[in-house]
């Protein structure tokens, strides 16, 4: 995948409606691109790896077989998808879709 | 009370494609399941674990304003859900229908 079609994928999840951000970094959490402010930038990075570590490592426990493809968390106001991939994890925040 | 209980998780998997469902309080136990004893007390654990990990990130990202609704968590045999609600949780596991 070149260069010119990893920001146009990234241009055109974030022009999604509702989607108030992506990030992608590396499994180490160096963010690699955002289109966040690196204040929310820093805080979504670090907070939703972590939890996907955890929730990794829980597929894991109940099946070593198993592994991770995405978690998706919903709360009253947002949406937070994320997806690790062998060396990289893409973290995409939208407004909670309404019943 | 009870029977809906029953009649509702009976609902649920009678769906298809769904493997089993949990309803466990908020220590992790599980208080109803039509999974196997042992597993069902496994997935509670583990799931209990993540969905307080799951408060936690929704926590700091919204600055303590939002509560957690739903958590999807999919791996490469299934696709686990989980829905808390006051003092019980709701884990249905399923098969990803496919498309």
């Amino acid at each position: 995948m070149s260069t010119s079609d990893v920001e146009a994928t990234i241009k055109r999840i974030s022009s999604h409606p509702g989607v108030r951000g992506l990030i992608v970094q590396t499994n180490e959490g160096t963010v690699v691109r955002t289109t966040f402010d690196p204040e929310s930038t820093k805080l979504y990075s670090s907070d939703v790896a972590q939890f996907a570590a955890v929730a990794k490592s829980a597929v894991r426990d109940l099946d070593p077989i198993n592994d991770l493809s995405y978690v998706r968390v919903r709360s009253t106001s947002q949406e937070i998808i994320c997806i690790p991939e062998k060396q990289y994890t893409i973290i995409v925040v939208c407004d909670a879709p309404e019943h | 009370m009870s029977q809906e209980i029953d009649e509702i998780i009976k609902r649920i998997t009678s769906h298809r494609g769904v493997k089993g469902a949990i309803v466990m309080n908020s220590e992790g136990i599980p208080i109803r399941t039509t999974l196997e004893k042992d597993l069902a007390t496994h997935y509670a654990a583990l799931i209990s674990h993540l969905t307080h990990e799951g408060c936690k990130l929704v926590n700091s990202t919204s600055g303590g304003k939002d509560d957690l609704k739903f958590l999807r968590i999919r791996n490469n045999k299934h696709e686990i859900m989980v829905a808390p609600e006051g003092k019980y949780v709701l884990v249905v596991i399923q098969e990803p229908s496919v498309e």
